[in-house]
């Protein structure tokens, strides 16, 4: 994980503990589908996708403006991705991702806010095999987003976030390979949970 | 503020946009024929190609307990393994035989090896002169639907009693190429800088090896394994 997102995570939780009226915390649960891992070609086309990933997400914001945050988020999915060819689907593994996000958050209208930010995606494959022979890797990601929140209990509200994300990919196994350039990959994650703090 | 949301909202676009084209995935043309021809029954010749099927993955191996042979064939199923970016091939060794889909045994193989009626035995024997030799049995009958007899018989021989430094490497060697044979490999590369060639010198699978078995693992395969 590069430096900057560590030092933006200490800052925020150094922030959050002197400016705890300030501070805004999530917990959701959800999925995240992602379009085409790899796509090849040894006889006929194939490609590796993931499945749909059950999904959590962790979070939180600083408020830095009176309508606007500085946030942190985390999303670990657990899934498993196969190879498709000829219309067979053989599950080749499990695979694991975590996407680190320094998200800027503010207003839309109504209950709606949005949130947007980079960081970074790591794939974490349970077995260093196949694409992963030489182990995951981890890429720059750039995501956005929407969240409904509404008050749910007293100090808990409900909380539902649709989010798009955008990353580049390759590993290691498939460069020593040959392969050239690099898969464009988007995944869209929906999920809901509750949030505390502000309001 | 608003200024800030539009430069987020332009780097991600930009971003988005910079990569404007997907993975590219390299020619793979560099395989030499690594079919079997077969007579048939019925007269002339059948031309064999096999692919364990992913209902028998992984495909069990069970290795005679000597001359740290079961950890040589390990590391063999890892080097074909690690050629797969799929996972189209997995394989383990077993502690069991009498569930074995692959037998590994040190030793000659019988004169004669017991071959069904009709069914059709090559062995590939290679002569690794002067540390240790090889040989694979496969007891296959042709057909609209070929047959292969499991378990497939491998036996690999030192030359003397496969203790010295020149045995110890042969026996990684003939490991590598016997397994090879057994996943699906049913000829041998003409060029001896294979490590199927019919004489070995190389220690590992080449790009033109590598290049073969992916290529068997995506094709139709007109053997399926049966169980004796
Ligand atoms: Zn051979």
């Amino acid at each position: 994980m590069p430096k900057s997102i560590v030092i933006a995570a200490l800052l925020l939780a150094g922030g959050a503990a002197a400016l705890h009226a300030q501070t805004d915390y999530y917990m959701r649960l959800g999925v995240t589908g992602a379009s085409t891992l790899v796509h090849d070609q040894i006889v006929s086309e194939l490609d590796a996708r993931q499945s749909l990933a059950p999904t959590l997400v962790l979070g939180g914001s600083l408020r830095v403006m009176p309508r606007y945050g500085l946030g942190l988020e985390a999303a670990l999915t657990s899934g498993g991705y196969s190879r498709e060819e000829n219309g067979i689907s053989t599950r080749i593994g499990t695979l694991r991702t975590l996407a680190v996000l320094l998200n800027l958050d503010g207003p839309l209208f109504g209950p709606l806010r949005w949130r947007a930010g980079v960081g970074t995606m790591s794939y974490l494959p349970s077995d260093d095999a196949g694409i992963f022979l030489s182990g995951g890797t981890t890429r720059w990601l750039v995501g956005a987003g929407v969240d409904y929140r509404r008050r749910a209990f007293s100090r808990w509200d409900l909380l539902a976030s649709a989010r798009y994300d955008y990353h580049t990919f390759t590993t290691d196994a498939l460069r020593a390979r040959n392969f050239g350039g690099v898969q464009q990959i988007s995944r869209i994650g929906v999920s809901v949970g509750f949030a505390r703090g502000t309001r | 503020m608003r200024r800030l949301t539009i430069g987020l909202a332009t780097i991600l676009a930009a971003v988005t946009a910079a990569a404007c084209s997907d993975i590219s995935s390299p020619i793979r043309s560099n395989v030499y024929d690594w079919r079997l021809v077969a007579p048939k029954q019925t007269g002339g010749f059948d031309t064999l190609s096999f692919q364990w099927p992913a209902s028998n993955q992984p495909v069990r191996y069970w290795v005679a307990d000597t001359l740290d042979m079961p950890a040589r064939v390990q590391r063999a199923l890892d080097v074909w393994q690690g050629v797969f970016l799929y996972r189209e091939f997995r394989g383990t060794v077993v502690a069991d035989s009498s569930t074995a889909d692959v037998i590994v045994r040190i030793g000659s193989p019988p004169a004669s090896p017991g071959v069904p009626l009709g069914a059709f035995a090559p062995a590939f024997a290679a002569a690794f002169a002067p540390d240790c030799r090889g040989a694979t049995d496969l007891d296959i009958r042709p057909g609209d639907e070929g047959h292969l007899f499991l378990p497939v018989r491998v036996y690999i021989e030192p030359k003397f009693d496969g203790t010295t430094a020149g045995e110890s490497d042969c026996l990684d060697l003939t490991s590598i190429h016997e397994i090879g044979h057994t996943i699906g490999i049913w000829n041998h590369s003409p060029d001896p800088s294979d490590i199927m060639y019919g004489d070995p010198i190389v220690s590992a699978p080449s790009e033109r090896d590598r290049e073969t078995i992916e290529r068997i693992y995506h094709v139709t395969p007109n053997v399926v394994p049966v169980a004796r």
